[in-house]
């Protein structure tokens, strides 16, 4: 299989496959990463405010990111894990997506 | 590691594989590796495929230079563990002096234009994607590399970013340097298809 196809099988992996959370907050989850990680506001849409905070934060400073208030209040380490793996993968997508349209670009450049 | 269950709570195959990579590598399974084999289904499985296809797959580039990139997108994210890790891995592939040198100074270092085109390129997509463009891809085209070999390289980029975030944002341990050159040799050998 080629690279761009396995890449889309994780990131369909991290949302379709079964868990505590739903496919609709672990979207939720890679929408805001991906306006995190472009600078812009996120709001966490379905999730918790709290959850939200967390993951925000877990991009904007990964090691001070502190998941135990969120595990005190309840939410457990599956669903968590869950929203974190949604998280990751998509901030990897955004710098994907941007490598590949630039080289798209100059090529085409190039071909013209 | 920030959640306990994912650290210790693996069904019997997951604490078996661990167990093995264990007696395998006389050392603790390392974080990433418990990662992985937690719910693999969900990530594991296909992020280890998706990895060792960059990684140790076919490729314009050497395995070498391939560990040099991602050790290199991993000190751009200032990640620790996926540093060192990929780091020893390089430096068993190309030699000690000149992964040193390349990070030491990039711009002097005793390597391949195209290949300092990729680093400088890996650097500015880390740090700014959003302010990525295609002039950051021509120096690389110019130096030679090929459509296909840049691909790979931002694709390792992709790859690198994802497991960076997870490693700090999950707090894996960061164990002492013997124990990632106790790995490096398998890792160099056998790649990372470990789920």
């Amino acid at each position: 299989m080629d690279h761009e196809t396995l890449a889309d099988a994780l990131a369909t992996g991290v949302v379709e496959a079964s868990g505590e959370s739903t496919m609709e907050e672990r979207l939720a989850a890679k929408s805001m990463a991906r306006a995190v990680v472009s600078g812009r506001p996120a709001d966490g849409g379905r999730l918790s405010d709290a959850e939200a905070s967390f993951l925000r934060g877990m991009i904007l400073d990964p090691v001070g990111a502190d998941p135990r208030p969120l595990l005190e209040a309840g939410v457990t380490e599956d669903r968590l894990f869950e929203l974190v793996l949604a998280t990751a993968v998509e901030r990897g997508r955004v710098h994907l997506e941007a490598g590949l349209a630039a080289l798209a670009q100059a090529t085409q450049e190039d071909e013209a | 590691m920030k959640l306990d269950r994912v650290a210790t709570g693996h069904p019997i195959l997951g604490k078996l594989k661990l167990a093995a990579f264990g007696m395998v590598s006389r050392q603790r399974a390392p974080d990433v590796v418990r990662v992985l084999l937690y719910r693999p289904e969900l990530f594991g499985k296909n992020f280890a495929t998706y990895v060792h296809s960059l990684l140790r797959g076919a490729s314009e580039w050497t395995v070498g230079e391939r560990e040099l990139f991602a050790a290199w997108v991993s000190r751009t994210n200032d990640c620790r563990f996926c540093l060192t890790s990929h780091r020893v891995v390089a430096e068993r592939a190309l030699g000690q002096e000149l992964v040193e040198a390349v990070f030491n100074d990039l711009e002097t270092a005793p390597i391949a234009d195209g290949t300092r085109a990729v680093l400088q390129m890996i650097g500015v997509l880390v740090r700014d994607p959003g302010g990525f463009g295609p002039e950051h891809v021509r120096p690389a085209l110019d130096a030679g590399v090929s459509r296909d070999a840049l691909e790979q390289a931002i694709h390792i980029t992709n790859a690198m970013c994802i497991v960076n975030l997870l490693a700090d944002g999950l707090g894996f341990e960061v164990p002492g340097l013997a124990a990632f050159e106790r790995m490096a040799g398998a890792l160099l050998r056998h790649g990372y298809q470990v789920v």
